[in-house]
């Protein structure tokens, strides 16, 4: 008995009496053993289709040729044919053995299946939440070393950055805006299901300090399948606690579908340059009070001076006691910064058959930076296998090792070993290249200014060291046991392991301390997750259920030791067991999170989707009278397109969302509950030292905050999948969060942990994609415009405590603050204070205006964020480019601070202000009116670091992020070659600003990834980066 | 059958869910593990104070820019050419004038509070209890005496009362309560009871001269409100007198130091060292100086600590050189108040080698790292004492009390490792006896050797200028300025206090005066 039956879609189906006819005929509640072939759209063997038995777990995936075999199939069984990117197909059986199934493409929602909460795959449309998903393809091209930096502008409410620092440092990306006060404002990332660690190990701050880097700097992009983010608290709900900020899920390639042994290799070539972004003046040379220097001690008075007498090329000595001409030296940022570079490469293999497939992968990534001297380097190993163990049994597995090195990362913001304070603020008669080698006779630090904590900047990248190397193991597995067609049972532990070892070194001769100090640290963070679940599945008439109710054991442990000290007895010998003095420190702090949770997708017709979740966490860090919380969601999704009857034509598809959730964050670190004391390493003579062990006030009653959020949304696509359409509005509100509040310090403590506040989010989300141009002829323009815009109000913070301090800068008159009723994290500050008839209130005795009360200025996080993507194809060419912006916001810029201090802002020379000094009129303490004329370096230097407000700019811009130009090299081109495909590209990343406000530096420039935002202080310049990239497939 | 094995099976997924994660509590050892096994939540008392005297003799920090930068330029001890060291020029640098009232209520006061709060209302813990009274009233008067009104009667209870914006007290009510704090508490103290033992790295334990610092102290407060409340000044040094005084230099409040690390180290000498002299480095062209104002003093008086307190770069490189490199006769003192282009105008032959012809302090001996932190010696409170005596508040002779105090100045110097012969005091004596020619030329003459005995604790050299008056110091007036050219009178609040403490401050700023450089604190009006 040979029947086939060929179904062809879209040129007529068989009727369904005829249908009838066969069933009627055959179908005698046999079990068979059902066999044939998936084909795609070009009838080619479609590889990996799940073939699944209707309404049960029973299953089977095809092989790389697209054949598949399923046995037991009951004569009255329906088989679903699916694959990502295809319509699903349903086909009864009717008593056949050979079904043979052509899928076609499901152009009306290409990523239909995507993985949600849990790492479960779900029909996108089923979903009563945002959720976007990135391919792994759109990172891999024009790469950023880390992941976060490369999120930036591409999905509607997801504001990425990244620090100023070079290769290898921290990015910050939020999702739906500042939901925390002062705790982490972060996603939660997962990847195949194992949340990992994403901690900043170390940052700048106003007192400087580097950036080493986050856990996201782990993730190779050429090993993402793909990205999910979930966007909204119904989305991340099953994530609970760790749920308020959103989640990213990443999924790493599998060897699933691979055609025998495949091998890929992908490499990109990198070089970045600094872009001087400076526009100083260059009438006026190195001086003061309109004097140029006539000594070499003058000269280092002056050496970060530029107040001086006319620039007129005359000789005059600089601060090595040579005489030079006294003229304008524009290139130092160039002169200074070398040629960056980025080369990685990475090769993979992938194999296997329907019963065990494995993808292998090992990289290299070497990033040398612009700054002489820092670099880093990332290899990293990713092996996953999945195996069918028995017909029941999946066991899936990723593990990744990777060993990360960073060298010699710059120190940032305060001038303390910062290479970049010098580049920026060196006279400007003075050539930087002449500070090099940042050495004298003795190796000791060759002094260029009077202020010893101002590095010489080639002494701060050829001299002081730091170093950090990560080793990191990433492993996931899984196996997963079918107990029945409609129930399974699923068992998951992933662990992420981190040992960092860090080391810095202030050499011998460094000038502020010149015995040197060095210090190590071992920082160990380590998180294990184990996860049991158990999952139902079932139709039932017209109803179908998805269930799962499980539990999840967190347990992360964050260790630190420190040994370091000051002084090396012998001179530039650098190991601990050269110090004068040392000092020691250790740190272990454990932390547990218990959880069961559960939650039931009911669909109807699949037209209505309706989902419940629930967790309940308890925290060991909470004090046990109040650890465990409960988060509910709830959401409801309809497909109004196969609802409609009579659709019109130009309606491809449309759905309306809604949902409700409470998931929380911002839990307390180990010990946060009681006040404790600790023994200080040296003690007094031979008496021990005791003190409180904390600046931070303890709590006993702290509690996770709450996050609850209400979103609606619109999905339509039309004409045939021409323009499509994603409107998201959300209402996120959170409260009760446990604040770090600044205290006065005269309360004995800096801070305080308060469970306060109430902070709102609420914005509106649009994606608008579409596609201007096809042409039969193969001329694709596809565009794709994202926008988010988050309206923040920090409702209240605490009876009594109307503001609340987050950072400050090195300048200590510019901080940033919540206030309430405000947006989250203004700038603040002081304005000139003002009599009651708006005069400028003088200071008698100096001439300059008077500090006014401390207040709010501006906003420092930019509500309005987007991107727009083109990518035009005809045939193997392609070009793409990304320009993104963010608007609203502000930033205060200390580096221009500075250089209106030091004589280098153009402002100092408009009017002739030199020649004439600056004219001041307005009112005395006294009221009574005054006017005086200072030099204007007198005025310019007195207002630049007590009147914050003069240097508050808007940090608007518009950046052509990234650009590349493509060619896929045809594969009739390689004949009898074993290569199934060669793409070359141009890639190129931050190759403009189009448009920005602030003059002298990036307004994205910013020193750390904290919540502090809107602070700018010396980092790396920002630069430009263009390279090849070749991706070939065997 | 089949059927029923997949229920067991169910039921024992199922059981293990739901038991391992409900029944056997969801929160097990939960409190063990979030306490810190490398903290204590029991207190040593002991350890405690040692460290609460330790830190309040200072972190570096605040001793850098509170003591030396601030204090030690204003009062005319040190002087530099640049423009960091603002006090030498009356510059406002928010970062330095913040840095004593931000790091002594976070290391001095934070501690201090909770030790009395541990020990009160228990009478077996009495003398560790006044004893804390008498140290807390030592951290605040210095705070107060720098800045004004400051948060007192609600400071350092952020853990204890749960007080985060502390309201300021007026100094007035200050020093009324730390003076009655000193009679209580020098009262309270007990021969017969438990005290710090050699924890206490003042007296080892010793209440007897314990009680002597609180009444010494007492004087020093005392003796500060003669311009603004000169009866109750009367009444506390009075009181001062009669609880029982310092009468020796083995009665001094110090704390030794030993050059191994920093909670060892002597932190202003090391600051000086480390951070400002690096004498190997810099060849002499250090940052700072000492002044003309303190060199030119010790110099023409023949004064026999000259040479433990100055020297040339070259002693504090090369200990050898001292003999030629402290010797008196070349010592030379910066004036105050210039910069490298602007002393030329003073100074016309100034040159880049000029700086390293100028004194630093010696590294050797009173600046070593090794050298006690005086908090208050026997020499200031005989000095006081001979005021006492010339406002007829005292007992003795106001001469006598000079030629004491300037005899246990001098004879202080062994304790930095120098031995200054009887016979140099006696000649000093000789030389410079105490005058006769009325109460203005007295109070100058002891309370210029009051400046000079209290170089390096420059935060009571500053006090006890602005109350006296003395030694006359000449004024400059750098361009840029934030007084006018005239010494400031007090250090402006920390930047943090106007946002983190700004009702309160505004409140104090209402009462006190503009937050300037040139407002007077009460003590001082």
């Amino acid at each position: 008995m040979k029947e086939k039956l060929r179904v062809v879609l879209g040129k007529g189906i068989i009727p369904l009496g005829l249908f009838l006819l066969f069933a009627s005929l055959t179908s005698f509640a046999q079990e068979r053993t059902v066999s044939g072939r998936v084909i795609d759209e070009k009838d080619q063997g479609l590889p990996g289709v799940a073939v699944t038995v209707k309404g049960t777990t029973k299953g089977t995936n095809a092989d790389v040729e697209g054949n598949f075999s399923l046995a037991g199939v009951k004569d009255t069984d329906v088989l679903v044919f699916s694959s990502i990117g295809y319509l699903k197909q349903e086909l009864s059986v009717n008593g056949q053995s050979t079904l043979n199934v052509k899928l076609v493409p499901d152009v009306a929602n290409l990523e239909e299946v995507v993985v949600t909460a849990l790492g479960i795959a779900k029909d996108k449309k089923a979903l009563a939440y945002a959720v976007t998903e990135v391919k792994g393809s759109d990172f891999t091209q024009a790469r950023e070393v880390n992941l976060g930096n490369a999120l930036s502008g591409k999905i509607a409410g997801v504001n990425a950055s990244s620090t100023a620092t070079g290769p290898g440092g921290s990015s910050r990306v939020l999702i739906r805006g500042n939901g925390s006060l002062s705790g982490s404002n972060q996603p939660l990332y997962v990847i195949n299901g194992v949340p990992i660690d994403n901690t900043n190990v170390g940052s700048a701050g106003m007192w400087g300090g580097f950036d080493t880097g986050d856990g996201l700097n782990s993730i190779n992009p050429d090993d993402i399948e793909s990205m999910t983010v979930l966007k909204g608290g119904t989305a991340a709900a099953l994530y609970g606690s760790r749920a308020g900020n959103g989640v990213i899920l990443i999924t790493t390639k599998t060897g699933k579908g691979s055609k025998g042994i495949g091998v890929e290799y992908n490499g990109t070539y990198t070089f970045e340059k600094v872009r001087d972004l400076t526009d100083w003046q260059y009438l006026y040379g190195s001086g003061t009070q309109g004097v140029a220097p006539t000594s070499k001690d003058e000269a280092l008075a002056n050496g970060a001076v530029s107040w001086g007498a006319k620039l007129d090329g005359s000789p005059v000595v600089q601060f090595d006691g040579v005489s030079r001409p006294y003229s304008a030296q524009k290139n130092n940022i160039e002169n200074f910064y070398r040629r960056g570079s980025t080369f990685s490469n990475t090769v993979a293999i992938s194999g296997g058959d329907e019963k065990l497939n494995f993808r292998f992968s090992g990289s290299n990534a070497d990033s040398k930076g612009v700054v002489p001297n820092a670099s880093f380097n990332r290899k990293s190993f990713n092996l996953s296998v999945n195996a069918n163990l028995a017909k029941k049994l999946i066991f899936e597995s990723v593990v990744q090792y990777n060993i990360e090195e960073g060298r010699n990362r710059s120190f940032l913001s305060d001038t303390p070993k910062n290479p970049n304070f010098a580049a920026y603020m060196i006279a400007n008669s003075v050539d930087i290249r002449n500070l090099a080698p940042g050495v004298d006779s003795r190796n000791y630090e060759l002094l260029w200014n009077s202020n010893v904590y101002a590095q010489n900047p080639y002494f701060a990248t050829d001299y002081v060291k730091n170093s950090d190397d990560r080793k990191r193991f990433l492993g996931s597995f899984s196996l997963r046991y079918n107990l029945t067609d409609w129930l399974y049972v699923r068992g998951r532990v992933g662990t992420d392991l981190n040992t960092i070892d860090f080391e810095s070194i202030e050499p011998t001769g460094i000038a502020y301390a010149t015995a040197g100090s060095m210090g190590t640290n071992v920082r160990k963070i380590n998180e294990t997750n184990g996860e049991l679940l158990l999952g139902f599945t079932k139709d039932i008439g017209d109803f179908s259920l998805n269930a799962i109710v499980g539990g999840n054991q967190m347990y992360r442990v964050n260790q630190n030791m420190y040994i370091g000290g000051s002084q090396f007895v012998i001179p530039f010998n650098y190991f601990l067991g050269n110090l004068t003095s040392s000092d020691r420190n250790i740190e272990y702090k454990p932390f547990k999170i218990n959880s069961l949770f559960a939650s039931a997708d009911l669909s109807w017709r699949n037209i209505l989707f309706l989902t419940f979740t629930g967790r309940e966490d308890w925290f060991s860090t909470l004090a046990p009278a109040n650890n465990r919380i409960f988060y509910p969601s709830v959401g409801l999704g309809y497909i109004l397109s196969d609802a409609l009857s009579d659709k019109p034509s130009w309606l491809t598809y449309a759905k309306v969302r809604g949902s409700w959730a409470q998931v929380g964050g911002g839990y307390p670190d180990p010990y946060a509950l009681n006040l404790t004391y600790t023994l200080q390493g040296n003690p007094y003579s031979s008496y021990p030292l005791m003190n409180i062990g904390t600046s931070t006030i303890p709590n006993q009653n702290l509690k996770p905050n709450t996050s609850t959020t209400t979103e609606f949304g619109i999905e339509t696509k039309l004409f045939q999948n021409r323009i499509g359409l994603d409107l998201t509005y959300y209402d996120r509100v959170t409260t009760n969060d446990p604040v770090k509040a600044s205290t006065s310090s005269a309360s004995g403590y800096n801070d305080v942990l308060l469970n306060v506040g109430k902070v709102q989010n609420k914005g509106i989300e649009i994606l608008l994609s579409g596609t201007p141009v096809k042409t039969p002829g193969g001329f694709n323009w596809n565009a794709s415009f994202n926008m988010a815009y988050n309206a923040n109000t920090v409702v209240k913070i605490a009876d009594g405590l109307p503001t609340l301090s987050l950072d400050e800068s090195r300048t200590r008159n510019a901080y940033i603050y919540h206030f309430e009723g405000q947006p989250y994290g203004m700038i603040a500050g002081s304005r000139m204070k003002r009599d009651a008839s708006g005069n400028v209130v003088y200071n008698k005795a100096t001439g300059l205006p008077v500090q006014g009360d401390f207040e709010m200025l501006a906003r420092g996080v930019p509500p309005l964020t987007m991107g727009l993507t083109n990518t035009v194809s005809y045939k193997g060419v392609s070009l793409g480019f990304l320009i993104d912006g963010k608007f609203g916001g502000y930033i205060y810029s200390a580096t221009n601070a500075f250089a209106m201090s030091r004589g280098l802002s153009k402002v100092t020379t408009d009017n002739n202000v030199r020649e004439t000094g600056v004219t001041v009129t307005g009112v005395d303490e006294q009221g009574e009116s005054f006017t005086k004329t200072l030099s204007a370096q007198d005025y310019y230097s007195g207002i630049a670091t007590t009147i914050t407000d003069q240097s508050v700019y808007k940090s608007d811009f518009l950046k052509l992020r990234q650009m590349t130009l493509g060619y896929s090299i045809p594969k009739s081109l390689f004949g009898k070659m074993p290569i199934q495909s060669v793409s070359l590209s141009f890639v190129a990343r931050n190759l403009f600003i189009l448009y920005k406000k602030v003059p002298n530096v990036d307004p994205e420039s910013t020193y750390n990834s904290g919540n502090g935002q809107g602070l700018e202080m010396f980092g790396v310049p920002p630069t430009r980066s263009y390279g090849l990239n070749l991706m070939v497939k065997f | 059958m089949i059927k029923y094995i997949r229920n067991t099976k169910l039921a024992i997924i199922g059981g293990v869910l739901t038991a391992g994660l409900v029944t056997t509590s969801c929160d097990k050892g939960f409190v063990e593990l979030n306490t810190n096994p490398n903290a204590v939540t029991d207190p040593i008392l002991e350890n405690l104070f040692t460290y609460n005297v330790v830190k309040t003799a200072g972190t570096g920090y605040e001793n850098h820019r509170g003591n030396l930068i601030y204090a030690g330029a204003m009062v005319q001890h040190f002087a530099s050419l640049t423009t960091y060291w603002s006090g030498d020029k009356y510059l406002s640098n928010v970062e330095y004038y913040s840095a004593f009232f931000e790091t002594a209520f976070t290391n001095q006061v934070k501690e201090i509070e909770q030790i009395i709060a541990l020990t009160k209302d228990k009478p077996e813990l009495s003398n560790k209890y006044n004893i804390a009274r008498i140290w807390r009233a030592f951290i605040y008067h210095r705070i107060t005496d720098l800045y004004g009104d400051i948060p007192y009667s609600e400071a350092g209870q952020g853990y204890l009362d749960g007080i985060l914006s502390p309201k300021y007290d007026t100094q007035e009510t200050i020093y009324k309560d730390m003076l009655k704090e000193l009679e209580e508490a020098g009262a309270g103290l007990d021969a017969a009871k438990v005290s710090y033992g050699a924890a206490d790295p003042l007296y080892a334990g010793d209440v007897v001269k314990w009680k002597k610092f609180a009444n010494s102290l007492m004087l020093r407060l005392g003796m500060r409100m003669t311009k603004v409340d000169a009866a109750s000044a009367e009444t506390y040094v009075k009181k001062a007198i009669a609880g029982g005084l310092m009468t020796s230099n083995d009665d001094i409040a110090r704390l030794l130091h030993y050059d191994t690390n920093d909670n060892n180290r002597n932190l202003d000498a090391n600051t000086l060292k480390t951070q400002e002299y690096d004498a190997a480095n810099l060849k002499g062209k250090a940052n700072s100086k000492l002044s003309k104002t303190l060199v030119d003093f010790l110099q023409t008086n023949n004064d026999p600590r000259l040479q433990y307190i100055a020297t040339l770069w070259q002693g504090n490189a090369d200990r050898n050189q001292l003999p030629t490199a402290s010797a008196p006769a070349v010592q030379k003192g910066l004036p105050n108040g210039y910069d490298p282009t602007t002393i030329k105008t003073l100074i016309p032959a100034w040159n880049d080698n000029s700086l390293a012809t100028y004194s630093e302090a010696n590294l050797n001996y009173i600046a070593s790292n090794a050298a006690p932190t005086v908090f208050q010696s026997y020499a200031e409170v005989e000095y006081l004492l001979a005021e006492a005596a010339l406002r007829g508040w005292g007992d003795g002779a106001a001469a006598t009390h000079y030629n004491k105090g300037v005899t246990a100045a001098m004879n202080l110097f062994s304790i930095y490792g120098a031995t200054i012969p009887a016979a140099s005091i006696t000649a000093y004596l000789a030389a410079h006896p105490f005058v006769t020619s009325g109460m203005t030329s007295q109070m100058e003459q002891i309370h210029t050797q009051y400046w000079a005995a209290t170089f390096l604790n420059s935060y009571e050299a500053y006090a006890n200028w602005r109350r006296t008056g003395y030694p006359v110091l000449k004024p400059t007036n750098y361009t840029g300025n934030a007084t006018g050219g005239v010494i400031p009178r007090r250090l402006r609040y920390p930047a943090s206090e106007t946002s983190k403490n700004a009702v309160n401050y505004r409140a104090a700023v209402a009462i006190q005066g503009p937050d300037d450089f040139l407002t007077r604190v009460w003590w001082d009006k």
